[in-house]
């Protein structure tokens, strides 16, 4: 590659970019307390210290305290992420095929009705909507935040899916359809097409899940409360447990990071096929 | 009836996935069955929503549950969620928890929207009249809360640092404070003796009032004007003692303007200034604890230094009340009234360091040398005040939020003493006004 | 020729449509409809309809308008600093090479952070006494004495919308990703037996094809600029350099209870967004032609 040494250069660059901030975290995380608030500050975090996550996986001085409901947010967060991803994968393909191959009546009102709430801030429907979550009985629950999260991912799940779509030329279904394949049929045809816009969204719509902190906080404070929620409380009256509150956080970002990795082989094979087959 | 088929395979289809990726993930929220016996309201399960530092141990949970057949639904979060949730709830005409953490300053507020459930026929009078900061909860003669954490302020002063300085006795006036500040800074003991948060966050407020306090007078008159105008004035001179020492005398860092409460509190464990004016008192446990602390031992407290040697200091209760659309309202009672026997206030001091309320249990420790601080605390402790005298205005909330922005605001330099201290009194004749 | 079945496309998009009325438009119209009241929950029996004063009074009051006035400076500086690195880096990557996986992972990672940890990270780097920022740029000689960034009346927002810029480049980056490897790479190779140079091709094949997804940045970039809370609040507080429209509006609704008003003022931040997206929308029309 002739353009090589500029790639290197910017690639550096972003990589910086990205895992420093990260990086002082993970030493904020590894400092004993004490240490924080001396002067020269430490690079590098020696003397070590273990201590925030031998608390938080509950073989530290603090028994199970913490671990326990780390556990538990974890595993609120892992399933109510993957719910809402899976949901709005399916929602957003159906719609978005609908909204890109489809000529039909209302089509684009329909189109930017559901676009439109895109824009709205949380806040501006939170009372309301917890009205009608209390009246289903889905507060605190795993099924009622992964709706809620639904409605509010699924809008650009569907934009982004509709793009995607767009971009297919459109011959391929119409030999299927000449075969005389159902409309599932064909869609199923032409899905391989879209993954990369599939892998997309999936990762798009699990990290915003895996990030919200106010509508879990109102809408599962408790039993299908979230990481994020947690991390908050691990303050005190008049001092803020830093350190803690670090480690907490670099184990919050394991699972989307996995998540993450694993989703953009895919990313990745999608452009390797496009190149093999030009 | 086609939409209601979808929605059906929506919610199918989620549970499925759901359940899938979870395999064992269990999430139940059954309760245990319910003791058997006679008590009143055994089997009922009461949610309690309070901040972090009310985190009570499952094994005193269980003497509640043993005791009363009630089980504890314990809901912790950070202050201001709390709040948030509070609102919310309150706002969709629904009971935030059967319990829930109570501010002093939100009282007005709360009162006036008939948020919480008033409490004097719940408890007798003799109940009230040994908790000596009753009164902060009172909105139009209601207790629509009980205190259980007595927040003071006190001064902690490093007494290594004033010796160093050649300082021998311990100041007693704010103009005292202020020149022994100044002292350390031109000694070269310490850059920045004085420590105060200037971040436009609710810390910072609590010097500037109790230092109103502390120089002679009150923040508003009894029909809540504002007092602090007027150049003479006790509030003006305390907001100036905080402005000079951070721009003229420089013995407040610069980098307050991007502190909060909880800085202050970390700069001086690590012995990085001199004074923490408006110190919790509750602080004294974190500043003597050796793995916490690099002052363990030159840290003292000492009364806020006040006008003519006369200390004054007041209080931040926070308090348990009971909202109104709660549908346990009496095993809720049942649960703050075991939280106020004598036993648990000691046992939440002790163990949680929650500062009691009550006179008896005061006196009871203090005399047991179960207060830190020794004597200091002893001789506070009667004399705290409430803010306002008057009862805490409707539009306190607002007030206060005006208050640290535009004290964040001073400090930055964006406004001058005169312009922030004239905006704050048109800002409570502007919320005078706006009531109905 | 498209496929002419009348009531597929309906079922296709009947899921998502229910969810979207019962959980977004009926509390929507609830909204709507609180934000022509009075309604303050301090004081819940005064309830009246009161039209639009709410609406008028939100534009002539100085806290709203110099919160706005910050919102459109975080909008500014954000979504231009997100489109342009969002381009470069999905440039840099679109290539094969050794470890682009990981490095794509990497780049991904901020995205990854809950605001709530993002927060406590920067604080450390913005720290005034222990903070990252102040130590290297002094050893780099590039300042002389400590500086309290979040702090200064003049730059401050800028440093709250770099935490939040960092956080939003990685999204603007894949999506630019996504679509640029939908490009087919013959097309490129006929600009070059053209004689198009790099720069030619990429403003004449890259640019007209990533409109799409540029559209899309750019919309995603305004929704995250007007609607940043958690960063600005946690940083900085109230304070009024760097309070954005949705601290404000949070300010009203759930500490000052004037629902009536937080609600009419989410509604003008919507607004306001429709309208900048609206506008993107009819640039992308013009530059087809």
């Amino acid at each position: 590659m002739r353009k090589s040494i500029p790639l290197v250069a910017v690639v550096s660059l972003i990589v910086l970019w990205s895992l420093l901030p990260i990086y002082w975290s993970l030493r904020t995380s590894l400092l004993p307390k004490i240490e924080l608030t001396t002067t020269p500050l430490k690079y590098i975090p020696m003397p070590l210290s273990l201590e925030n996550y031998q608390n938080l996986l509950g073989i530290g001085t603090r028994g199970n305290d913490v671990w326990i409901p780390l556990k538990n947010s974890l595993i609120n967060s892992i399933v109510t992420s993957t719910g809402t991803t899976l949901l709005v994968l399916l929602l957003s393909v159906l719609a978005g095929y609908a909204f890109s191959r489809f000529a039909f009546k209302g089509k684009n009102l329909l189109l930017g009705t559901i676009l439109v709430t895109i824009a709205l801030p949380a806040y501006s429907v939170m009372i309301p909507l917890y009205r009608i979550i209390i009246r289903l009985g889905l507060l605190d629950t795993w099924v009622g935040i992964t709706l809620i999260f639904t409605s509010a991912f699924a809008p650009l799940g569907v934009w982004l899916m509709k793009v995607a779509f767009d971009t297919i030329p459109i011959e391929l279904e119409e030999a299927a359809m000449v075969d005389g394949a159902s409309p599932a049929k064909t869609l199923l045809t032409i899905l391989p097409l879209v993954v990369p816009g599939m892998v997309a969204v999936a990762t798009l719509t699990f990290l915003s899940a895996w990030s919200q902190f106010v509508i879990p906080l109102v809408f599962s404070p408790q039993n299908a409360s979230p990481i994020t929620v947690l991390i908050t409380q691990f303050v005190g009256r008049t001092s803020i447990d830093y350190g803690l509150m670090s480690a907490a956080g670099i184990i919050a970002i394991i699972p989307p990071l996995l998540v993450v990795m694993f989703l953009s082989k895919y990313l990745v094979d999608g452009l390797m096929r496009g190149a093999i087959k030009n | 009836m086609k939409k209601k088929k979808s929605l059906v395979l929506i919610i199918t289809v989620l549970v499925l996935a759901t359940l899938c990726f979870t395999g064992c993930g269990n999430n139940d929220k059954q309760t245990d069955s319910p003791e058997a016996g006679a008590k009143k309201f055994s089997g009922t399960t009461l949610n309690v929503l309070l901040p972090p530092w009310y985190e009570f141990s499952p094994a005193m949970l269980d003497d509640f549950t043993k005791e009363t057949g009630i089980k504890v639904d314990l809901q912790i979060m950070d202050w201001d969620p709390c709040l948030d949730k509070i609102v919310t709830s309150n706002a969709a005409g629904v009971a935030p928890a059967d319990v829930t953490v109570m501010n002093w300053d939100w009282v007005g507020k709360f009162g006036a929207a008939g948020w919480c459930e008033p409490l004097n026929n719940h408890f007798d009078d003799d109940f009230f009249e040994d908790i000596t900061t009753r009164s902060l909860f009172k909105y139009k003669d209601q207790y629509i809360a009980i205190p259980i954490y007595n927040d003071f302020r006190v001064t902690y002063i490093n007494k290594d640092y004033f010796k160093k300085a050649g300082i021998e006795r311990m100041p007693t006036t704010p103009d005292e404070l202020m020149q022994d500040a100044i002292t350390i800074k031109e000694k070269g003991v310490c850059e920045y003796p004085l420590l105060v948060p200037f971040t436009a966050t609710g810390a910072t407020t609590t010097p500037w009032y109790l230092l109103t306090k502390a120089y002679g007078g009150e923040l508003l008159s009894e029909t809540n004007e504002p007092l602090f105008a007027s150049k003479d004035s006790a509030g003006y001179k305390a907001m100036e003692f905080l402005i000079k020492g951070l721009k003229d005398y420089q013995v407040i860092d610069p980098a307050s303007i991007g502190w909060k409460g909880t800085d202050v509190v970390d700069n001086f464990k690590a012995g990085q200034g001199a004074i923490d004016i408006a110190g919790w008192a509750g602080n004294v446990s974190l500043y003597t604890n050796p793995k916490e602390s690099k002052i363990v031992d030159s840290v003292q407290v000492i009364k806020v230094p006040g006008q003519n040697g006369k200390s004054r200091t007041y209080g931040l209760q926070e308090g348990l009340s009971v909202p109104a659309k709660s549908k346990n309202k009496e095993a809720a009672v049942e649960f703050i009234r075991w939280l106020n026997t004598p036993e648990n206030v000691e046992k939440l001091f002790i163990d949680k360091g929650i500062f009691p309320n009550h006179h008896s249990t005061i006196v009871k420790l203090a005399n047991e040398g179960k207060l830190p601080g020794g004597q200091t605390m002893v001789e506070v402790l009667p004399t705290i005040e409430s803010l306002f005298p008057q009862g805490v205005p409707e539009w306190n909330m607002e007030f206060e939020t005006e208050t640290f922005t535009t004290m964040n605001q001073m400090a930055k330099g964006a406004m001058t003493l005169d312009q922030g201290m004239n905006h704050l009194a048109d800002t409570v004749k502007k919320l005078n006004q706006s009531k109905p | 020729m498209k496929i002419n079945r009348t009531l597929l496309p309906y079922i296709l998009i009947a899921p998502l449509f229910i969810l979207l009325v019962l959980l977004t438009f009926y509390p929507l119209l609830l909204t709507i409809f609180n934000s022509l009241q009075s309604l303050n929950l301090g004081r819940p029996d005064d309830i009246r309809f009161v039209g639009l004063a709410n609406y008028i009074e939100l534009m002539t009051d100085p806290a709203v308008l110099n919160a706005m006035r910050n919102s459109v400076q975080y909008f500014i500086l954000s979504v231009s600093i997100e489109i342009l690195g969002g381009i470069v880096i999905a440039l840099s990557l679109r290539n094969k090479f050794r470890g682009r996986a990981i490095i794509l992972g990497i780049v991904i990672l901020p995205w990854a952070l809950p605001p709530v940890v993002n927060s406590i990270v920067w604080k450390w780097i913005y720290d005034p006494s222990y903070g990252l920022l102040n130590d290297v740029l002094i050893k780099l000689g590039m300042i002389d004495h400590f500086h309290v960034w979040l702090g200064d009346p003049h730059f401050s927002l800028v440093w709250v919308a770099l935490v939040h810029i960092w956080k939003m480049m990685p999204l603007i980056s894949i999506i630019m990703l996504a679509q640029l490897q939908t490009i087919p790479a013959e097309l490129y190779e006929a600009a070059r037996i053209d004689g198009a140079n790099s720069l030619q091709s990429f403003r004449h094949i890259t640019l007209p094809l990533l409109k799409p997804a540029l559209i899309i940045a750019l919309t995603l970039g305004t929704v995250s600029a007007f609607h940043l809370f958690d960063e600005v609040y946690v940083l900085t507080g109230t304070s009024l350099d760097t309070r954005s429209i949705m601290v404000q509006d949070y300010l009203i609704a759930f500490r000052e209870l004037k629902y009536s008003m937080g609600m009419a003022l989410s509604l003008i931040i919507t607004i306001v967004i429709l309208a900048l997206t609206w506008f993107y929308n009819q640039l992308g029309k013009e530059a087809r032609v």
